[in-house]
């Protein structure tokens, strides 16, 4: 899978004081490309994730979206995020979150199609007038999925996406991934969750400690000494 | 009460008492002791410094012949409406989420584990209400020199005796969702009539019977200052006779809450004790509003979305201001009543400024989402712009209702002949500019999200003057950059009144000042990053 990378980490680092959360990470992904993050708590996952949405900034090191750096408009545009604990506005219905973020990556005429198919493909057609206050955990999760997935993307990165979710979801969160990666749709996740992962993901990165311990095909590395060696089989 | 019911909670007594350190008691009591004495001591020198003060008597005209009866009168409604407020989402009867597990989850008649929480209440509201008397006292009668002791009597027991019916009422509010929404839907109507009677009785010089329990309370009052108050008596049996109404329907409601709503209250009270520890007033404001929603519900509404991806956000603002009417009306009283201020009251500096703050506050109101954007700015990263040009984008939908609501009012003054053609010209002129620099006044300090823990620790690190200055910035910017936008094109503008032939240089000059301000503020307002 050669050609313009998706995403681009080149010697990225971060750190807190003393504490070195990623430490010169680098990595590529290709259009229609799933990589796993995978490792143990506080191996530097989430902050991989946080650094390539932009919500931390780099130490060190540099992070591009489709060749452009996180700073300019074109690479928010290209790039979607489900965090690990959903974030939602109090005053909004679920509908309405769908709509908003549809509206504002400009899917035009087709929000109110793609929109009722997502709701229904999460299981959220008879709560879409509901205030995220009103919803279970699982819901604001599926709710947060849904609002990645109602607009176009190049990238998708996702943070723990089944965590909280209901088996039937989970099947739907990935279907609707496969086809994502078939339109050419680059994917990132990090989870514990190698069953979800492993009919999905192209390839694994085994994180530790801030640092990439191990990377390569999926199934290689998931059955790898090293995975083995931290417990994560 | 019932025998069960007394050996349960003299055993959580006991239990309490014992497990509290000898060494908390003493500190509970030296507090207290200090508190009491230092009150003593201040009110003794304020009394003395303003007896002896060269200008003492000189406003003695002016309370007497109507100015104590209007501004107490307005004080004390003001106070109450607060109090009913307050009982929408807290009250006079509040548990701690253990007791509600515990103690009301025991078998025991609920009635009277309240009852003993209503009492403490309706205590409570006599002190704060003595309090705020002898205050009063205070200043009268260091002011006025008259007979002291009945006009203490009437200081202490009018604002004790509307503490007692605040209370009694405030549990009526929180014992039933229907009176609490009724209370949140009047407020900015009880606000716009107080304002009127404020602004339209400049020369009552009584209280009327019907002026209602706020008024009663005030009655005594003038008449023991010197005031002309005949109706006094009725006045003060009228309020007996409402305060004993209330406090025994109160007291027969006592077993009619569900649990649910006390232990939703107690939930939010652990919130409020821990937003208040933290100096998070923000923190406060959110649990006030989660309590709202569930009182109200979601309201189903449907505002069909725009066409282009530039219009998301305004369509997402507004749709958030049709959900909570309140904060409009909110707006239109406080906007409108600082409008109204500085036009009937020209050539006053203080009172303009006053008007600019209370209609930054007006503006406030309205830019919700973008403050709830700002409590969570990762949740932005959905949205494919930058945090700048979002901020100015959440600005949209309170720019035009603001300005919507300036032109409505403008119109209407206009149609019933109270604005001349120039001056109608000039306000419909002003409605835009006015409101984007009230607007984006509320968005740069809005932006900054919430005063959490490390800024706390900032100010407690930078020494007691340095600290609590830090703290007054934070939250006197809002109202500073409103004051820095149009305080002095307000007063160019009124000093121009009665000279018309340089009231277009007037125009002009407050023009470009406006202009000027504007063009600052959007140019920080879209330079921002996104709180950490």
């Amino acid at each position: 899978m050669a050609g313009a990378p998706v995403l681009q980490l080149r010697g990225v680092r971060k750190t807190y004081g003393e504490l070195v959360a990623v430490d010169l990470l680098d990595l590529e992904v290709q259009p229609g490309e799933c990589v796993a993050l995978i490792g143990q708590n506080g191996s530097g996952k989430t902050t991989t994730l946080r650094l390539v949405a932009g919500l931390l900034e780099p130490t060190d090191g540099e992070v591009t979206v489709a060749g452009d750096s996180l700073r300019l408009d074109r690479s928010r545009a290209a790039l979607s995020f489900v965090p690990d604990s959903p974030l939602l506005y109090p005053d909004l219905t679920v509908r309405e979150h769908l709509e908003l973020v549809a509206l504002a990556h400009g899917v035009g005429d087709g929000v109110d199609g793609r929109v009722n198919d997502l709701l229904e493909l999460f299981g959220l057609t008879a709560r879409g007038d509901f205030l995220p206050g009103q919803l279970s955990r699982g819901m604001r999760q599926k709710t947060q999925l849904a609002c990645a997935l109602v607009r176009p993307f190049l990238l998708i990165l996702l943070d723990e996406p089944v965590v909280g979710l209901d088996p039937p979801s989970q099947q739907a969160l990935h279907r609707i991934l496969l086809a994502a990666k078939q339109d050419g749709a680059a994917i990132v996740l990090s989870t514990h969750q190698l069953p979800f992962a492993a009919g999905l993901a192209d390839r694994a990165v085994v994180l530790h400690e801030g640092r990439m311990v191990a990377q390569g095909a999926y199934r290689s590395v998931v059955g790898g000494t090293i995975a083995g060696r931290l417990g994560l089989r | 009460m019932s025998q069960a019911s007394a050996a349960t909670l003299e055993f959580v007594r006991q239990r309490r008492r014992a497990h509290r350190l000898p060494q908390q008691r003493s500190d509970r009591f030296t507090g207290l002791y200090t508190v009491g004495l230092y009150t003593a001591i201040g009110a003794w020198l304020g009394f003395q410094a303003l007896r002896q003060s060269p200008t003492r008597g000189g406003s003695s005209t002016w309370l007497t012949g109507g100015g104590l009866a209007r501004v107490a009168t307005v004080a004390l409604l003001l106070g109450l409406l607060a109090a009913l407020r307050y009982a929408t989402w807290q009250g006079p009867v509040v548990f701690s989420a253990p007791e509600v597990q515990f103690l009301l989850g025991a078998p025991l008649p609920r009635a009277e584990l309240v009852r003993i929480r209503l009492a403490r209440g309706l205590l409570f509201g006599a002190g704060v209400g003595a309090a705020l008397g002898l205050v009063a006292f205070v200043l009268l009668e260091a002011e006025l020199g008259v007979a002291a002791w009945p006009l203490l009597a009437a200081a202490l027991l009018g604002p004790m005796a509307l503490g007692v019916l605040a209370a009694a009422l405030g549990w009526l509010v929180e014992s039933s969702p229907a009176t609490a929404r009724a209370v949140l839907r009047a407020s900015p109507v009880v606000l716009a009539v107080a304002a009127v009677a404020w602004l339209g009785g400049a020369t009552a010089a009584t209280v009327d019977p019907w002026s209602g329990p706020w008024g009663w309370a005030v009655g005594p009052l003038v008449a023991a200052a010197g005031g002309h108050e005949p109706g006094w008596p009725v006045q003060a049996v009228l309020l007996a006779v409402i305060v004993l109404a209330a406090v025994l329907a109160a007291w027969l409601r006592a077993g009619r809450i569900t649990m649910e709503e006390l232990e939703r209250r107690a939930g939010t009270r652990a919130g409020l004790g821990a937003s208040l520890l933290m100096g998070d007033p923000r923190g406060v404001a959110l649990m006030r509003h989660e309590v709202v929603r569930g009182l109200f519900g979601v309201r189903r509404l449907r505002l069909r979305h725009p066409g282009h991806r530039w219009l998301a956000v305004p369509w997402r603002d507004a749709l958030s201001l049709l959900r909570a009417p309140g904060r409009v009306g909110w707006a239109l009283v406080l906007c409108g009543g600082s409008a109204l201020t500085v036009a009937v009251a020209p050539g006053r500096r203080l009172l303009a400024a006053g008007a600019v703050v209370v209609a930054y506050l007006g503006a406030a109101q309205l830019i919700e989402p973008l403050r709830g954007e700002a409590d969570q700015p990762d949740a932005s990263r959905q949205l494919p712009w930058r945090w700048g040009d979002l901020l100015l984008l959440h600005t949209v939908t309170p720019i035009l209702t603001l300005t919507a609501m300036g032109l409505a009012g403008t119109v209407t003054l206009a149609l019933l002949g109270l604005l001349p053609g120039p001056a109608l010209g000039m306000a419909l002129a002003a409605c835009l500019p006015a409101a984007v620099a009230l607007v984006w006044s509320a968005a740069i300090a809005g932006q900054r999200g919430r005063l959490g823990l490390d800024r706390i620790m900032t100010a407690s690190v930078m020494g007691e003057l340095g600290g609590s200055m830090y703290l007054v910035r934070w939250f006197a910017t809002g109202p500073m950059v409103a004051l820095i936008a149009l305080l002095i094109p307000i007063l160019i503008l009124q000093g121009a009144i009665g000279h018309p032939s340089s009231s277009t240089q007037a125009a002009t000059n407050a023009a470009s000042l406006l202009v000027t301000a504007l063009a600052v503020q959007g140019a920080w307002l879209r330079s921002r990053q996104p709180p950490d």
